[in-house]
């Protein structure tokens, strides 16, 4: 089994954290603005890039502290996979640690994801601290 | 229909289209700013606005399903901890929500108007209380939004 993992620190409270990536309006604008569905713990969130995506159930909600979605549709080499976000407070930023893991296979597929979801954890810092993510489908996204 | 009524609607037409000659051309970064800590953003002021008419809405008789109501239903405050939508997103539905509220006005009856609200508005207990209400706290609203323009180097409102 294979993990992507990232480490990064947000100069933001981990309630605001929290928020974007528990509610749809905060993963619409830092991850893909094609987000639907429910956050709610057991609830699937959709996740569209165009034509691709996956389908997410969250399988636990731990306000301010940590969020895990399981893959359950989409991507072959996600189904099965976990996504796991854990917060905790480093002076008055939040650190957020990020795992995929679960993966079957270190393949091509691993190491691209590996480098989007780098792109995509800068998109959430950038939406926590200036309010302006780059999620794919808007503005600021760099293609 | 009365003159009132009347007055009312034309009201409610002008600031449709005050709401967006105030909105138009602030950023997504600059409807996050603040003239201090705990003021409302423009972000939020939009949000309150759009809120308010969805409210409206539900109160006329009108299902419309409102976006966002976990941050703005209820007149929920600003909270510093929120991530707050894109302007485009927020004002997205302003014309269709407007036009439909417009048209239910135009044929809105005594019995509505007049029908209590579930709890009172500073300017009385009806809908109808409601509508005239509402009007003042858009025009207020707007106003906050209109410094904000100021404040970020844009012109001011167009009555356009």
């Amino acid at each position: 089994m294979a993990s992507i993992k990232h480490l990064l620190n947000i100069n933001a409270s981990k309630e605001k954290v929290f928020k974007a990536i528990t509610t749809i309006n905060g993963l619409a604008q830092w991850w893909t603005n094609q987000t639907t569905g429910s956050t709610d713990i057991g609830g699937i969130i959709q996740f569209r890039f165009g034509d691709a995506g996956s389908d997410m159930k969250v399988i636990s909600s731990e306000p301010d502290k940590s969020v895990i979605w399981e893959c359950v549709a989409g991507f072959p080499d996600w189904v099965g996979t976990k996504v796991t976000f854990t917060l905790d407070s480093n002076g008055d930023k939040t650190k957020l640690q990020f795992e995929h893991s679960d993966w079957k296979e270190d393949n091509e597929f691993f190491a691209g994801c590996s480098f989007s979801w780098g792109r995509y954890m800068e998109s959430l810092r950038q939406l926590c601290q200036t309010g302006k993510g780059e999620a794919f489908g808007t503005e600021g996204y760099k293609n | 229909m009365t003159n009132t009524l009347k007055l009312l609607i034309s009201q409610f037409k002008l600031q449709t289209r005050l709401f967006k000659n105030v909105t138009i051309g602030i950023t997504d970064p600059g409807s996050l700013k603040q003239f201090y800590e705990n003021a409302n953003h423009v972000a939020w002021l939009t949000g309150h606005i759009v809120s308010s008419r969805y409210l409206l809405a539900g109160l006329i008789g009108l299902k419309e399903a409102e976006p966002f109501a976990e941050l703005f239903l209820n007149g929920k405050g600003m909270d510093k901890n929120s991530i707050y939508p894109p302007m485009a997103e927020l004002t997205k539905n302003w014309d269709s929500l407007s036009e439909k509220i417009a048209a239910a006005l135009d044929s809105i009856t005594d019995e509505t108007l007049s029908s209590k609200l579930p709890r009172p508005v500073p300017s009385g207990d009806t809908v109808g209380d409601f509508i005239a209400f509402i009007l003042h706290h858009e025009a207020y609203t707007i106003g906050q939004i209109g410094i904000y323009r100021k404040f970020q180097g844009l012109g001011a409102m167009s009555y356009n």
